[in-house]
């Protein structure tokens, strides 16, 4: 009797399993099939390729994402004259080691870049909420590889970002994804607000600035130069402009990235102020299109154009 | 027990030392309460009961009343006569202390034989499915389950399994789904104009049901699975026709403690009306300051007694109109009339239960009839779900109590062929995997 019903939830539990693992893969598909490119979508896995080889790899948070959304990336692409591709993520959805995910994933599928620029924003430093959004991969086709790395290498609730990465593709949000068509964006700050920019620090900073995080991340940053060097790709450092300047810690940032560069050969480039016309944000941190074909003609193009 | 003691020491480990000092004196009470004669008894009861409210005295309400005390004393220039203590309320707290106190009670009535086995005494208070958010149990129905004998039985497991699938739907998609428009609107209530203070205050009449019941389900589920029966705590109350029939299907193990070991001492129905107008108040005071040492507690709980005492003292004439209307339609239409009147009593009832301080319940109050037609930005709430998440939650509302009404999932569907079965369990299982609520919170209940 006992084995009879064990032998019964055995059989339930699989077939519901295999059902929605079918189901899963099948709305995955769905999305994915549409064709995406790196300009298009938030996601990396929708439009990532085997076996390409780049000049640029972005990586980063949103300030890094901004240069390819809006079609902004082809206007970087030309006037660095480099192919670029861009797996920096916006959207809170997106920390250090979620970055260090991307491009083992990025190496592992036959990948090469000459350089990988990666845009240190300071807050990148301080947060452990960008890191354990349970929502990370909600903008992720199903791919087995991309979900092993994650077993293995994911951070401290990876499990919970496996299950949402997993339950998100019967969401209408999925489902109702399409390729991105905006080809500019024109929205553009007249000053600053200095209570919008306190308000958004202090969200922006809800974890704090504590050495124990500082910590973490500077060694989840060590594992991507560790893992580009190994792979012969050059990492540069950009921090990236903001309307109010320097984001607060920045000093332990760039005190970090000066103990990297001889130990590994990488540069940094402090941008932190070198953009201070309102007209060429969308928000207080946010290039426009307009902000960003000055900030990459102006500051990029020197450093990355060579 | 192990496993008892295991999952209490989860949340504070030291707390369990606690538990067991009110087991060890409850315990020895219940002994000498047995063997005594005349007063004796009596003191033993008196000491038992004591040292049980004491501690909740001091956990619960020493910072209530020390607060409320100080600001007396403010008038007369002391400042701050007593520190307030910072610690953690012990979880489950008022629910095993209720417990604990219905065991010496009923050994003193002599409905239940001392226990002299301290192990089974101690599983009593500390029964894990059940020890945190309760039902509140009676020692006459779960002592005796300790001693037998208890076997794997399949219709047990799969009914307790049952009960668990359902209390993890209500749970984790209806009450957490829910959880986050009443948190955004209950935290900025300014915010948002009369429709959306009510739209938050229906909300949270529903989600405190689901998550409640959805939690005492799980528990009944649980225990069930190990042989175990435990009371029903919860039968539609949403369905009551008036409030006097809410109070009897809404935490059933709570309102029935305070019916047998307050409202009956104090005279209950036998008295004179306005004795028996203030044991009713007495309880429900009582049962605010049980949930929660606030104002709002208070208040919630006189509310309900003002609601219970108007319809006492209206029952003749709600009869005799009741029973003008003949024919059954009429009477089903008066009937659901009550159904709507008593959920929106209740409904209102629930501002203050909600509310952080009075100052809040007052100004949502005041503001709720205000632009009441007037739309808002229901997208300006964090992660609140979409017009189709709203219509999704409606329907599994009006399913869950179509089921619940029926007697439950188990009998509507434990004699149907194992196809429709293992449909409705896979069915449900996809609602919980789709449009659960996995990172939120707690249970409400075990803050009390």
């Amino acid at each position: 009797m006992v084995k009879k019903f064990i032998l019964f939830v055995l059989i339930f539990i699989s077939i519901n399993i295999i059902a929605i693992t079918a189901l899963t893969f099948y709305l995955s598909h769905k999305v994915a099939k549409q064709g995406f490119e790196n300009w298009q979508t938030e996601s990396n896995l929708l439009f990532l390729k085997n076996n390409q080889h780049y000049n640029l790899l972005f990586m980063g948070i949103s300030h890094a994402r901004n240069l390819s959304r809006h079609q902004n990336h082809q206007r970087v692409e030309k006037i660095l004259n480099k192919s670029i591709c861009n797996i920096a993520q916006g959207w809170d959805d997106d920390g250090m080691n979620v970055q260090y995910l991307y491009l083992n994933y990025f190496y592992d599928t036959g990948n090469k870049a000459d350089t990988v620029v990666f845009f240190a924003s300071p807050i990148l430093f301080y947060s452990d909420y960008l890191d354990n959004n349970p929502l990370a991969y909600a903008s992720e086709p199903i791919n087995l590889k991309f979900f092993w790395l994650n077993v293995i290498k994911g951070g401290d609730d990876k499990w919970q970002q496996l299950f949402y990465y997993v339950r998100n593709k019967f969401s209408p949000y999925w489902l109702n994804m399409t390729p991105n068509t905006d080809t500019i964006k024109t929205d553009a700050l007249s000053k600053m607000d200095t209570a919008a920019v306190n308000a958004g620090l202090k969200d922006a900073y809800r974890d704090g600035m504590t050495q124990m995080i500082f910590e973490k991340k500077c060694n989840d940053l060590k594992k991507i130069v560790e893992l580009a060097e190994a792979h012969h790709s050059r990492v540069i450092f950009i921090l990236p402009p903001a309307l109010f300047g320097t984001w607060p810690g920045t000093d332990k940032v760039i005190d970090y990235l000066k103990q990297l560069q001889p130990v590994y050969g990488t540069t940094y480039y402090d941008f932190s102020n070198s953009v201070t016309d309102p007209s060429m944000y969308y928000d207080h941190h946010h290039l426009n299109t307009k902000g960003v074909v000055y900030f990459t003609q102006n500051y990029l193009k020197p450093v990355l154009g060579k | 027990m192990a496993a008892s003691c295991f999952f209490y020491m989860a949340f504070v480990p030291a707390y369990i030392l606690i538990i067991l000092l009110t087991i060890v004196v409850d315990y020895f009470a219940g002994i000498y309460i047995e063997k005594s004669e005349g007063k004796r008894r009596k003191q033993f009861l008196v000491l038992s009961i004591i040292s049980n409210l004491s501690i909740l005295g001091v956990f619960k309400y020493y910072n209530f009343f020390n607060a409320n005390f100080g600001r007396i004393l403010f008038h007369f220039n002391f400042h701050d006569p007593l520190p307030l203590l910072k610690m953690l309320l012990p979880i489950g707290l008022s629910f095993h202390t209720f417990q604990a106190m219905s065991y010496t009670i009923e050994v003193y009535r002599g409905n239940q034989k001392a226990e002299k086995h301290f192990g089974i005494y101690w599983l009593y208070v500390m029964f894990f499915p059940q020890m945190v958010a309760g039902p509140i149990e009676r020692p006459q129905h779960l002592i005796h389950q300790f001693y037998e004998k208890h076997y794997f039985k399949i219709d047990n497991v799969v009914s307790g399994l049952r009960l668990i699938l359902w209390g993890f739907l209500k749970k984790v998609v209806i009450a957490d789904g829910l959880a986050h428009i009443v948190t955004d609107i209950y935290s900025y209530p300014d915010h948002f104009p009369g429709s959306g203070l009510l739209l938050g205050t229906l909300c949270f009449t529903f989600q405190i049901y689901y998550d409640f019941s959805g939690y005492s389900d799980i528990a009944r589920g649980t225990a069930l699975v190990l042989g175990f029966s435990i009371m029903q705590n919860f039968e539609t109350p949403y369905l009551s026709s008036s409030v006097s029939e809410f109070w009897g299907r809404w935490h059933i193990s709570l309102s029935s403690w305070f019916r047998d070991y307050v409202y009956i001492p104090l005279g209950g129905s036998r008295v004179k009306l306005p004795r028996q107008f203030l044991n009713i108040l007495i309880v429900f005071v009582l049962s605010g300051l049980w949930h929660g040492a606030s104002w709002t507690f208070v208040i919630w709980g006189c509310l309900n007694g003002l609601y219970l005492i108007i319809e006492l003292s209206t029952s003749g004439i709600r009869k005799k109109l009741f029973n003008n209307f003949k024919s059954i339609g009429a009477k089903f239409i008066v009937k659901s009339l009550g159904v709507v009147i008593t959920f929106l009593l209740i409904m209102f009832s629930w501002i203050f239960f909600r509310s952080s301080n009075l100052h809040q319940a007052a100004y949502i109050i005041k503001h709720i009839g205000k632009g009441i037609t007037q739309p808002f930005d229901i997208y300006g709430i964090d992660a609140a779900p979409g017009l189709l998440g709203f219509i999704l939650l409606s329907i599994l509302i009006v399913i869950t109590h179509w089921v619940d009404y029926k007697g439950g999932l188990t009998s509507l569907i434990s004699h149907k062929p194992i196809v429709i079965r293992w449909a409705t369990y896979s069915l449900i299982l996809w609602v919980i995997f789709i449009l659960g609520v996995f990172h939120e919170k707690v249970f409400i209940y075990f803050a009390f």
